[in-house]
């Protein structure tokens, strides 16, 4: 009997080599490749800022599941698109790689803005680094307790937003065009979200929004009331706030809300230069995978605020392609407005 | 309160905490003094190594490695023209002719002492207010840094020298290059020539790169020798003299302080403003007889220096407070503060003061352990400057190229550099102001940026605020100053 | 000759400041207050600049020829264009090594130019400029790529 089970297991390993071998093969292959090699990773952003750190926070990681020596490499420039054109342009070998801010990103390439060399459908996506549910808030001495009261308000509301091309000004953009509210009054030019924070903690300007995770903190303090999630769903640590899709909205603001909240959901990416042979994306699509879903980084992550939520960078892809496809013209048009 | 100030200095000293700390300190130096890296990469390089820390030894080993960097910086930005890391460029403007006196020495002592006591001073400012932060911080909005900013650019006109009108010629230059880029208002692409490089605008560092290094490399070459002129050579000066420069011009020495103080307190003005702005006042203050600013006066190293290390001090505040960075560095300061278990805010103030002390006294003994470390070195260090210009240039040369590529990994630094290398060599053959156009360039865009913020949040009659009106009661006097001190000091000659 | 210098830069200045304005024109209302304000005294400041220039060189110029009718001809301005013509020497090894390194990189461009220019600017002996070009790539090798892990 015990004889028997060994046979099985034998015949059964046999077979698992030789079926399974087609795919293991070419993945060793890639191992063999990246072993002992650099890897520049391109971080299109400067030193200090918080897709900077991502990816200074995920390299130890991905050179012990690759085998590689990771290079982090700044090339900050035009809200991030020097850096992904540099990884378009690179040498498509595999040994370029690439973060990049998708709520930018994908706008600016449905704006067709200037110096975009490179074609967000063609990359190769390793994987998603996180979404970013975005929070609209008010201040703590605010006289608005909610988001009704917001849209049913008589007169203008002033609201603080860092430069035309920031995600803060998008946010607000994209609440004046789904609930369609005239009143809504955007002061851009401040030099960063905390900046623009600071504004209205100081009480000059009656609120703002960004992501959730650079809100949560300054909302437990007393600094911000959360009035309205922009997600499609609740969000962890702001259950009590109503989503946007909570609130009528017209058909056109539907599509726009939708368009938006699909990009959303891949704030942060990573990518490969397109034409790279596939087993190498294969395989470090793996590599993220093991290192996003590390329970240790996963856990550090959350402590600072920097949440980590890894998805396959096929479905990436899909979600990349379908905000080009949804987007309504008013909305395209406003982009072109902004990205000129 | 006394207890958490003794429990915040034991922790300091515990092992391993205090450990960490030197090991920061000599890795921030050795950081600073390589050009072209400033604080936010010394500090993103370190970060891995401390999640594994305890809260303490994290504490001590970031803000021990941060606060050195800038006094390593203002070695290098001496000794050869070259900023270290961004806030050093101020020092360049009197730091490098103090060197070609022969006088290296003597800077480096006055540039370490005015750090490692301004960030003593700021330190303690910062100790003192932490229970009454919140009101001062939320005083300063757009209006305030707009009337901040204003006052500089009102000190642009005491930098001219002896020729006023091209003075004044390169502050518009330097404003109007800072405006190149695209502006944060409506998002217009200014001056770029549809380069992508040139849409985040002109940075600072490779652009001192130019005007200073590259052009001083370059006059050193035509005229040969060393960069201490030869003349000199007997008196090299020892960096005690500089100690001793900054308590003769303990004055100038608290003001720029209070300046770094207040820069660094309010977020939202930039590390590079605070020395500028101390740099302007001091050239506003010369007096009858002394050597003029930016013709090597030891005043103007010891200004920027102590505004810069008192701000640090300063900036701790806002990012305790609020949990909102001061500046870049304190941005990752803050990441690595809440994987460690400190959640900066309230509570930090309130439960874990003994903590926030420990980070006091990491910023006040760091300071002053850097500064002696340098101190050894200084010596040694300013021998560089008698060497063969011909061989030491080459080598300089490179190590700018090295530093103005490290800004944004882009050829187009390397670029900026050599253009304005080559204004800056032309400006110093002619006369023109150096550190006016510097001044220029780095107020510009603060000045347009809150100029249109407070007239939208505000209206026009956002001047009125009181802290702004008594700015613009301090910028008035500054400008009825110059006009009037010539006038009396014709009146007492004179007399005499 | 340091007066066509004077003149030149003082033309050149007036052309940067000139485009700054006519550029500058045609921005939308509210990015173009700034730039303007600033743009058009600094135009009128630099036109006044050139003309002080040209007078200066007029004044200097008629100062000169009554020296040179003194001391010995040829002298001073020979010494001078010495000096220029270094000037310009000088600058093209700098924009060369720019050259280099964009189509080289640091890693080769870099002990190039430190072993050219010490050996042939210097002219210093081929030991001496090895040894530097070598050490100083050494140095930065082990500073960027070893110690900071990152590529120039």
């Amino acid at each position: 009997m015990k004889r028997l089970g060994m046979y099985l297991v034998c015949i059964i390993m046999t077979a698992g080599i030789i079926f399974g071998s087609q795919l293991p093969a070419l993945s060793q292959d890639a191992a063999a490749f990246y072993k002992g090699k650099t890897v520049t990773f391109i971080v299109p952003y400067s030193p200090g800022g918080g897709y900077d750190f991502y990816a200074r926070f995920m390299a130890p990681h991905l050179e012990k599941y690759t085998g590689c020596t990771i290079v982090i490499k700044n090339k900050p420039g035009g809200g991030g698109v020097v850096g992904a054109n540099v990884v378009y342009r690179a040498k498509p070998d595999g040994r370029t790689i690439g973060i990049l801010n998708m709520t930018g990103a994908i706008p600016a390439q449905i704006a067709d803005a200037k110096g975009i060399d490179f074609d967000l459908k063609k990359f190769n996506w390793l994987a998603r680094l996180n979404d970013e549910p975005q929070v609209f808030v008010v201040g703590a001495k605010s006289k608005f307790n909610s988001w009704n009261e917001i849209l049913n308000a008589k007169e203008t509301i002033k609201l603080s937003s860092t430069g035309t091309v920031g995600s803060t000004y998008l946010d607000l953009l994209v609440l004046k065009l789904v609930f369609d509210l005239k009143h809504f009054d955007i002061v851009t030019g401040f030099s960063g979200t905390s900046d623009a924070d600071l504004s209205v903690i100081r009480g000059e300007l009656e609120g703002t929004a960004s992501s959730v995770s650079s809100k949560i903190k300054k909302i437990e303090e007393g600094n911000f009331k959360p009035l309205l999630v922009i997600a499609d769903e609740k969000v962890k640590g702001l259950e009590n706030v109503p989503i946007i899709y909570d609130f009528p909205m017209s058909t056109e603001g539907k599509k726009i809300a939708d368009t938006y909240i699909g990009m959303m959901n891949v704030a942060r990416a990573m990518m490969m230069t397109p034409g790279a042979p596939a087993d190498r994306v294969a395989f470090m699509r793996e590599a993220f995978k093991k290192t996003l879903t590390d329970p240790d980084l996963v856990q550090k992550a959350e402590k600072m605020d920097r949440p980590v939520a890894w998805m396959d960078g096929e479905k990436v892809l899909k979600f990349i392609e379908r905000s080009f496809t949804e987007a309504p013209p008013l909305f395209v048009n406003e982009l072109k407005q902004i990205m000129k | 309160m006394l207890e958490a100030l003794w429990d915040g200095l034991v922790l300091v000293f515990s092992w391993p905490a205090i450990g960490y700390m030197t090991v920061g300190v000599f890795f921030g130096l050795f950081m600073g003094f390589t050009p072209g890296i400033g604080g936010p990469v010394t500090l993103a390089l370190v970060l891995p190594f401390s999640f594994s820390l305890d809260e303490v030894s994290a504490v001590a080993f970031l803000l021990g490695t941060h606060s050195v960097v800038v006094t390593g910086g203002s070695v290098s930005a001496i000794l050869f023209g070259v900023p270290g890391a961004g806030p050093n460029a101020a020092t360049i403007i009197d730091g490098f002719p103090l060197a070609q006196k022969g006088e290296a020495g003597r800077a480096i002592g006055a540039a370490l002492a005015a750090s490692a006591l301004g960030g003593v001073f700021g330190t303690v400012v910062l100790a003192c207010i932490i229970p009454v932060l919140r009101p001062i911080v939320l005083v300063f909005g757009p209006p305030e840094f707009f009337m901040l900013a204003i006052l500089g650019v009102v000190f642009l006109a005491t930098l001219s020298g002896d020729e006023p009108l091209k003075g004044v010629i390169a502050g518009l230059l330097g404003l109007m290059i800072s405006l190149i880029g695209e502006e944060l208002i409506v998002g217009t692409k200014r001056y770029t020539f549809d380069t992508v490089y040139l849409w985040d605008g002109i940075k600072l560092v490779p652009s001192v790169i130019g005007l200073f290094a590259v052009a001083e490399m370059v006059d050193l070459l035509v005229r040969g020798g060393s960069i201490a002129k030869p003349e000199k050579k007997a008196v090299l000066t020892g960096p005690w003299t500089g100690v001793m420069d900054v308590f003769k011009h303990w004055g100038l020495f608290v003001r720029s302080c209070i300046l770094g103080v207040i820069i660094g307190i309010i977020p939202g003005l930039g590390g590079d403003v605070a020395c500028f702005l101390a740099y302007g006042q001091a050239a506003q203050t010369v007096k009858k007889g002394e050597t003029e600013y930016g013709k090597g006066n030891i005043g103007g190293v010891i200004a920027p220096e102590a505004a810069n290390n008192a701000k640090e001090g300063g900036a701790l505040v806002p990012t305790i407070a609020f949990g909102i960075p001061g500046s870049g560095s304190m941005a990752i300061l803050l990441g690595a503060l809440l994987i460690v278990g400190i959640t900066p805010g309230a509570a930090l103030l309130d439960e874990k003061l003994d903590i926030t002390f420990a980070m006091v006294w990491t910023l006040a003994i760091a300071n002053i352990g850097g500064a002696a470390i340098m101190m050894l070195l200084a010596k040694r260090l300013s021998k560089i400057t008698l060497l063969e210009g011909s061989i030491l240039a080459p080598i300089i040369l490179s190590v700018c190229f090295i530093g103005a590529y490290m800004t944004t990994n882009s050829m187009g630094d390397i670029i900026v550099a050599i253009v304005l290398g080559v204004i800056g060599f032309m400006m110093k053959r002619l006369n023109f102001s150096r550190a006016a156009l510097l001044l220029g360039l780095v107020l510009g865009r603060i000045v347009e940026q809150n100029l249109f913020l407070s007239i939208r949040i505000f209206g026009a009659g956002f001047i009125y605020r009181p802290i702004a009106m008594g700015l613009v009661v301090i910028a008035v006097m500054v400008i009825a100053w110059s006009f009037l001190k010539p006038m009396l000091q014709r009146r007492n000659e004179k007399a005499a | 000759m340091k007066k066509a210098e004077e003149i030149g830069f003082a033309a050149f200045l007036v052309i940067v400041f000139a485009l700054f304005v006519i550029l500058g024109w045609g921005y939308a209302k509210r990015p173009r207050i700034v730039p303007l304000t600033l743009s058009i005294p600094g135009l009128a400041l630099s036109v006044l600049n050139f003309g002080n220039s040209i007078v200066k060189a007029k004044r200097a110029g008629t100062d000169q020829k009554t020296k040179r009718a003194e001391t010995s001809p040829g002298g001073p301005q020979a010494a001078l264009s010495t000096e220029n013509r270094k000037i310009l020497v000088i600058w093209t090894w700098i924009i060369a090594l720019a050259v280099g390194i964009n189509f080289l990189g640091f890693m080769i461009a870099l002990p190039i130019f430190l072993l050219a220019f010490i050996k042939f600017f210097a002219k210093r002996t081929w030991k001496l400029s090895t040894l530097i070009a070598a050490s100083f790539t050494l140095a930065v090798y082990l500073v960027f790529y070893v110690g900071l892990k990152t590529t120039l």
